[in-house]
């Protein structure tokens, strides 16, 4: 136990009393740790880049842009479609938005906002098309609720209409039954007439059987003829007074129709008016009320599998790693080589090694990368088109990654700590990239800085290229962002070569070496 | 006899610790000179300050008339260095390094193909062209680094104690091998602890203590320089030395007798007639020797007795400094 614990005591002593060994073994993972952890704590997703198109932007249009703009989104207005799924490819915007021309919510309209997203960046397409669709659909639902809202008090209004015309047509009902006892009364008064007249015809008949037999009967005719003259009279003044009652009935009946007649005008315009508000809601499609935004999401790529989307970051990942590792590694050994020396006394300049450096570990890496895209130019034969410029594109990306991991050998006195370095380095580049989580959902001030991540702008430049088959010219903002580093690469080599090689002669002079 | 190298007040520190202090050197062409010196004395330091490996403090150094400072690829042009390490690639062949290494120094290609099979056949490598530096035995990756370092032909080759760490049968190999190099007016600068390789082996030498050069010259003339005696060495087979001492005491040719455990060591001026009178005397006292050599002081002796007479001037000086600030 005691041998056990003085050995862990030696190693670790061993281990710190080697600042750069400490330094990257024990603190470089707390720092990683550190750095990612206080950079991922967020659930959010920030400075979202709308790119916004129409010919023509309507209230309904705005309102929308207006819905879309928040702290978390920025809307764009560009100047043609074109330029809007253009930026999309480039990286300027996380989606494009192309309203229809004078968008609105009419009947029987097929209009569709279109959104074009970055299908390739499968992990932020998805948040950023269900967060674009909500604020959409919340925009949808609200004029949805507007147009229901209208059919509704409109049905509202005519209730109330019809609830109010609802006595004028009692009114009607009792007086249509007034006229029918009036109508029956006009019946019975007419019948009563025509009895009269039937009795009027038979004294008639009876009178005028009395003339014939006149010559030959004295008194008893003429009393006969008086008594039929009686009752004619009688039968005359009846029918007088039923006429009269006829009169008069039609009369009140007349009166009546013309109150009818009104009551009947009020509800017609009642009625018209129920209709004309009707005929005035202009949304009466089921389809548009229920969903009155319609979008559609169009992808700026062709439809692809995932491992198409994922090709360019593969080939970023490898170029990274091997680069770096490869660089770093190759200049430590030449550090610990016993001929390190040898090479330092002979007549060759230091610019020589590092360029020879630099370019043997470029041969090696533009091999592989070569075997790479000679492979999909297999799968996707239509690459050929873009190898050239990919190819040129590979070599700055390949070169500015093998300055780093040059850097990091001459910085290292090991190659455990080279190794590690190097890994270390190549993971914060790739954790601060969009690969493992967007970088959308770091806070902008830290995106503002790690969108100068060179794994990020490479990676920017080979999807450009791959994904979008956009020329080369296209990505001139990340090849100079890619030449500036070079330089500066360049130059620092310069420096921690001098310096470091004077500290290492120092270190192993005193070591007796 | 030209002065190949001339260092002139070479003064070199790292940090606070001053290795090199004051160093002057003149080293002819095309001589064996040797650096001698304890671990630790500044041997190493000087080599590589001179090849312009480090740049020094103070002073000047001269290769032919040319300034260092100014001429340093000439000047790596006309020197081969070989270290103590072994500086090869261990994972390329013989050939490898010597192309290599070759073609750093500015060989024509025409050239270098002829110069390597030279240099090859030169460290008696013929054998192993092709195989690997790292599977050659320690002897032949001396001798290739020997051979890395003559490649490109140079007028002045520095070995870094190159017979460090190797068997007595290899050592003698590299002495023989170095002093074939200088049969082919190669100036060769080497660096010892073993100071009777270097008698043996150099032309000039210089002793070298804590950075500072003692003395320098040939190793006669540092060994004249200490003491112009001879001495007698030697055992009797009775060891009755005492009548010896009373015998020679007197004699004026004697400066010295020493009875050192199973010998009597005698420091005269003239050898001749003291061994004849000793032979004499013993011949008389019927004893018989049984070992007896006259010889010149070792350089070792020299080496030792400049050393001391060094750290004593030292300690007197910081006495004397101590006492100055008491005071």
């Amino acid at each position: 136990m005691n041998k056990l614990l003085t050995i862990i005591k030696k190693n670790f002593k061993i281990l710190i009393r080697s600042k750069s060994s400490a330094l990257i073994i024990i603190f470089g993972p707390l720092l990683l740790i550190l750095l990612v952890g206080t950079a991922f704590n967020t659930a959010s997703l920030y400075d979202i880049k709308v790119g916004a198109y129409s010919e023509t932007y309507s209230e309904l249009s705005e309102s929308i842009i207006t819905k879309l703009q928040d702290e978390q989104y920025k809307v764009i207005k560009t100047d043609s479609q074109d330029n809007c799924i253009n930026g999309v490819k480039s990286g300027i915007y996380h989606l494009c938005v192309i309203f229809p021309p004078n968008l609105e919510i009419k009947e029987g309209s097929e209009d569709l906002i279109e959104i074009y997203v970055d299908q390739s960046r499968m992990n932020l397409v998805y948040a950023i098309k269900s967060s674009i669709t909500s604020k959409v659909s919340s925009r949808s639902k609200e004029i949805s609720t507007g147009l229901t809202g209208i059919i509704i008090s409109q049905l509202e209004e005519s209730a109330k209409s019809l609830e109010e015309k609802k006595a004028t047509l009692s009114s009607l009902r009792a007086s249509t039954g007034n006229i029918g006892s009036k109508i029956n009364s006009l019946v019975s008064t007419s019948k009563d007439i025509g009895e009269s007249i039937n009795t009027t015809y038979d004294e008639l008949a009876q009178l005028e059987e009395l003339n014939l037999k006149q010559q030959n009967v004295s008194g008893s005719y003429y009393k006969g003829m008086k008594i039929l003259i009686e009752a004619l009279k009688v039968e005359m003044r009846l029918f007088n007074s039923s006429t009269s009652t006829i009169s008069q009935n039609s009369e009140n009946l007349l009166t009546d129709i013309a109150s009818y007649t009104d009551n009947i005008r009020d509800i017609e315009t009642t009625t018209s008016k129920i209709i004309q508000d009707v005929n005035a809601i202009q949304v009466k499609d089921v389809e548009s009320i229920v969903s009155p935004i319609k979008t559609e999401t169009k992808t700026v790529t062709a439809e692809r599998t995932h491992i198409n989307y994922l090709f360019p970051t593969l080939i970023m990942i490898v170029v990274m790693f091997v680069s770096l590792l490869l660089s770093a590694i190759t200049v430590i050994r030449e550090k610990l080589s016993p001929a390190y020396f040898r090479n330092f006394i002979s007549p060759t300049g230091s610019f020589l090694f590092i360029f020879a450096t630099y370019l043997t570990n470029i041969l090696i890496i533009v091999l592989q990368v070569a075997i790479v895209l000679v492979v999909m130019l297999f799968i996707q034969p239509e690459m050929s088109n873009t190898l050239l410029n990919l190819g040129a594109a590979v070599l700055i990306i390949t070169s500015v990654f093998i300055l780093l991991g040059m850097i990091v050998g001459y910085l290292f006195s090991s190659e455990e700590t080279a190794t590690v370095g190097a890994i270390s380095l190549g993971t914060i580049l790739l954790f601060f990239s969009n690969t493992i989580i967007p970088l959308e959902t770091l806070p902008a001030w830290i995106k503002q800085i790690v969108d100068y991540n060179l794994f990020v702008v490479s990676d920017n430049i080979l999807r450009a290229l791959i994904l979008f088959k956009q020329p080369l010219e296209s990505t001139l903002q990340q090849i100079y962002i890619l030449i500036t580093y070079t330089a500066v690469f360049i130059v620092l080599i310069a420096i921690i070569y001098k310096a470091s090689t004077e500290i290492y002669n120092i270190k192993r002079h005193l070591k007796g070496k | 006899m030209e002065n190949q190298i001339e260092i002139k007040n070479l003064t070199k520190s790292f940090g606070s610790h001053v290795v090199l202090k004051d160093v002057n050197l003149n080293i002819p062409s095309p001589k064996i000179f040797g650096i001698i010196g304890e671990s630790g004395s500044g041997k190493t330091t000087l080599l590589k300050t001179i090849i312009g490996f480090w740049h020094f403090d103070n002073g000047q150094i001269m290769y032919e008339g040319r300034n260092l400072e100014k001429d340093r690829n000439f000047i790596k042009q006309i020197v081969g260095f070989a270290t103590q390490d072994n500086c090869v690639y261990p994972k390329l062949t013989v050939k490898e390094n010597l192309e290599y290494f070759g073609s750093l120094s500015n060989v024509p290609s025409g050239t270098l193909k002829g110069n390597i099979e030279k240099v090859i056949r030169f460290v008696n490598l013929q054998d192993s062209t092709n195989k690997l530096a790292e599977n050659l035995s320690g002897g032949m990756q001396r001798r290739l680094d020997i051979a890395c370092a003559l490649v490109h032909n140079p007028k002045i080759l520095i070995l870094d104690e190159p017979t460090e760490d190797l068997d007595p049968l290899l050592r003698r190999d590299i002495l023989n091998l170095i002093r074939k190099i200088n049969l082919n007016e190669t100036t060769v600068i080497i660096t010892s602890h073993l100071l009777h390789e270097a008698e043996q082996l150099c032309d000039n030498i210089a002793i070298l203590h804590q950075g500072c050069v003692l003395k320098y010259g040939s190793p006669e003339h540092l060994k004249d320089s200490y003491t112009k005696d001879e001495e007698i060495h030697l055992i009797t087979k009775n060891k009755n030395y005492d009548k010896l001492i009373k015998l020679l005491k007197n004699k004026q040719k004697v400066s010295n007798i020493e009875k050192l455990g199973r010998k009597i060591v005698i420091y005269t001026k003239e050898a001749e007639p003291i061994l004849s009178l000793l032979l004499s005397e013993l011949k008389k006292e019927k004893d018989r020797i049984i070992q007896i050599d006259v010889r010149r002081p070792s350089l070792g002796e020299v080496f030792e007795n400049l050393i001391k007479k060094s750290d004593g001037v030292k300690k007197g000086e910081q006495a004397s400094n101590n006492n100055q600030e008491k005071l």
